[in-house]
């Protein structure tokens, strides 16, 4: 029963035209985006000082997109605030503030765009997939040129908790099935 | 009934945000002088961006964000400005 409400749950959020939701994913710590040009929510969970995720992404053409870091909005996760480094070709030089907070260093020939994430108001969001409610670093368009670009999330400040790196806009759940869905529901909703 | 009503609302879509046709703008003066052609097609006027209220504040934001980047890159073009 709790399943088949679960089902008609996913199912109304897909179709439904009001909501925003894109494909959620619980990765490793090193993980390959298939599908980038499509909407996706990556979930995970830093462990502390040092500790960073590698997405890794292709495009064929340049593709412009909206990208963001969200924090569950827990009051544990008050100080965590991670941020994430597009990693690729066409990007700029690091500064050298820039390039101090990077975990580690740029391959040759890439340059970077670092969200800080450290504006002293932060952003909240309620995002209508999960129904709960997130601190947002602020969404922010970006232009990407072909090729391959990885993106590392990690916490400056070494705090350990929660993330969820969204991006794109385009919506497909295909390959997603309901068991996989409610297999992590507990990651997603927290 | 009312539930389909209230489903269904919302199928009409949302209008492109001014700072979306900004950024179009933006990307495509950039392409024009990079020789390429980015696929903007979310972010034009009836791009997924706005589909739904909430896609479409994720990427008025965004789009404003965006501009503000570009806008302290070397070789930016007005475009680009805010």
């Amino acid at each position: 029963m709790k399943r088949a409400i679960l089902a008609t749950l996913v199912l109304l959020l897909g179709l439904s035209p009001r909501g925003q939701a894109h494909r959620p994913t619980a990765v490793e710590r090193e993980f390959e985006i298939e599908l980038p040009e499509v909407s996706h929510a990556v979930y995970g969970e830093l462990a502390g000082p040092g500790d960073v995720y590698t997405i890794r992404l292709t495009f064929a053409r340049p593709f412009a997109m909206p990208i963001e870091i969200l924090v569950p909005h827990r009051r544990k996760l008050e100080q965590h605030r991670p941020v994430f480094a597009i990693v690729g070709p066409g990007l700029p030089a690091p500064t050298p503030e820039e390039a101090a907070l990077l975990p580690r260093a740029l391959p040759p020939g890439a340059g970077v765009y670092l969200e800080r994430y450290a504006s002293e108001e932060r952003l909240v969001i309620f995002e209508s997939f999960s129904r709960r409610m997130f601190w947002s670093s602020g969404p922010i368009a970006l232009a990407l040129a072909p090729g391959d670009h990885e993106i590392w999330v990690f916490a400056p400040e070494g705090t350990p908790g929660d993330f969820v790196l969204g991006f794109g806009v385009e919506e497909d759940f295909t390959g997603i099935g309901c068991d996989d869905f409610a297999r992590d529901w507990g990651t997603y909703a927290y | 009934m009312a539930f389909l009503a209230a489903f269904f609302a919302g199928c009409d879509g949302v209008e492109q945000a001014r700072s979306c046709q900004r950024y179009v703008a933006c990307i495509r003066a950039l392409d024009a002088s990079l020789g390429r052609e980015t696929d903007l097609e979310r972010f034009d006027a009836g791009g997924a961006c706005w589909g739904s209220e909430e896609g479409a504040l994720l990427c008025e934001r965004a789009c404003t964000r965006g501009i503000e980047w570009y806008s302290t890159q070397p070789g930016a073009p007005a475009e680009c400005q805010p």
